[in-house]
């Protein structure tokens, strides 16, 4: 009797490990996913510059299939940009004397959430933090209207 | 005086102990047999997902890095399918080394470009390949027309479905990125002189359920606009 309740116990524990293997392996190509939706975001940030020159919020979704081939995964995102200066009123490289190299400066930050609704929880129950954030500075020429 | 009684013991089990016997071994053998079988599925569909993710990677190491330093005009696309699924080429300028002397060519104002790259996936299902060639072109062609004139007279000389199955004589290197590929567009945007490109990466687990509709395995999908910033 105690050896089936010891294979029983051996069992479950088996299983529960190999589940969260299974979590462990979706939680990572989900960050995985969610890096390179971070990266692309800003690149494409570099290119389109900011919703107002005084900088701004853009929020959206991209939907990428990161684990399932059936199902993709939402990912969520938020960008500021906030204005750090404009072209004539700061330096670069240390100098002393303005650097003014034309476009304005943005520290853009971006936050992608994906499978919580609230990127403020960051986490699901169980699967771990999802939830990445990149920063970059951005020098941004404004499109003449 | 009686003779002394000689008891005989009865070894072994009656049928019904026998039966409840079996029946319980019976039982944990098909648990035991149920979690070897999720334990191997569970194990191929994370060693799927851990493998696309890794090609993933070395194509946003190779892919995107080499378009950005190269230039929107030089870009040529072949767009293909094969049942539904995009297995497109493209084929831009680059350079190998990008700090040996003389890398910048001052009379025309840009990069001294050396060689093509030639990106495509082969057409096999479920999954082809992600190809990569190095085409160094001698003189006279050399590089210098813009897209690559050679490539675009004829792609399907470059586009082989064997990637070593090429020979000409501009033929640098060829490289095998990804072996997992679904579905590979590419399209150029105009308006933003970007190249927007969408790869589905997708392995199947080597043990799925009998009967089930759908395969566990791993799938990765690339998605993202670049803008050659050699583009002038």
């Amino acid at each position: 009797m105690l050896a089936l309740v010891m294979l029983s116990l051996m069992i479950v524990g088996v299983l529960g490990l190999l589940g969260s293997l299974l979590v462990a392996s979706t939680k990572s190509t989900d960050a995985t996913a969610g890096t390179f939706v971070a990266q692309y975001l800003l690149d494409e940030a570099e290119i389109t510059g900011p919703p107002d020159p005084a900088g701004g919020v853009v929020e959206g979704t991209e939907e990428l299939f990161s684990h399932e081939e059936e199902r993709p995964t939402v990912f969520r995102y938020r960008m500021i940009w906030t204005k750090v200066g404009e072209a004539e009123t700061y330096t670069a490289s240390g100098k002393t004397e303005r650097v003014q190299f034309g476009p304005d400066l943005f520290h853009v930050t971006v936050k992608v959430w994906w499978m919580v609704e609230n990127p403020e929880d960051g986490r699901a129950e169980g699967g771990g933090r999802r939830t990445v954030t990149f920063e970059r500075l951005i020098s941004a020429e404004l499109k003449k209207s | 005086m009686s003779p002394p009684v000689r008891i005989r013991w009865k070894g072994g089990f009656t049928i019904t102990e026998a039966l409840v016997t079996v029946l319980v071994f019976s039982f944990f053998l098909s648990v035991l047999f149920f979690t070897l079988a999720y334990g191997f599925r569970t194990y191929s569909v994370a060693v799927a997902r851990s493998d696309v993710t890794t090609e993933a990677r070395r194509l946003v190491l190779y892919l995107e890095g080499e378009l950005r330093s190269s230039a929107y005009f030089s870009i040529d696309t072949v767009q293909r399918s094969v049942s539904g699924r995009d297995r497109d080429g493209l084929c831009f300028v680059s350079m190998l080394d990008w700090s040996k002397p003389g890398a910048y060519n001052v009379t025309e104002d840009r990069p001294d470009w050396d060689r093509y790259l030639l990106y495509y996936a082969t057409t096999e299902l479920p999954s082809g390949r992600l190809v990569r060639v190095a085409l160094n072109p001698q003189a006279p062609e050399d590089v210098g027309g813009f897209p690559y004139p050679l490539f675009v007279d004829d792609p399907d000389l470059y586009m082989q479905e064997d990637p070593l199955a090429y020979k000409g004589a501009d033929l640098s290197n060829v490289r095998v990125l990804a072996t997992k590929v679904k579905s590979f567009e590419v399209n150029l945007v105009p308006t933003t002189q970007e190249i927007e490109v969408r790869t589905v990466l997708r392995q199947n687990g080597v043990m799925s359920r009998r009967g089930d509709q759908r395969r566990e395995g791993g799938t990765f999908e690339l998605h993202y606009k670049v803008h050659p910033q050699n583009t002038r």
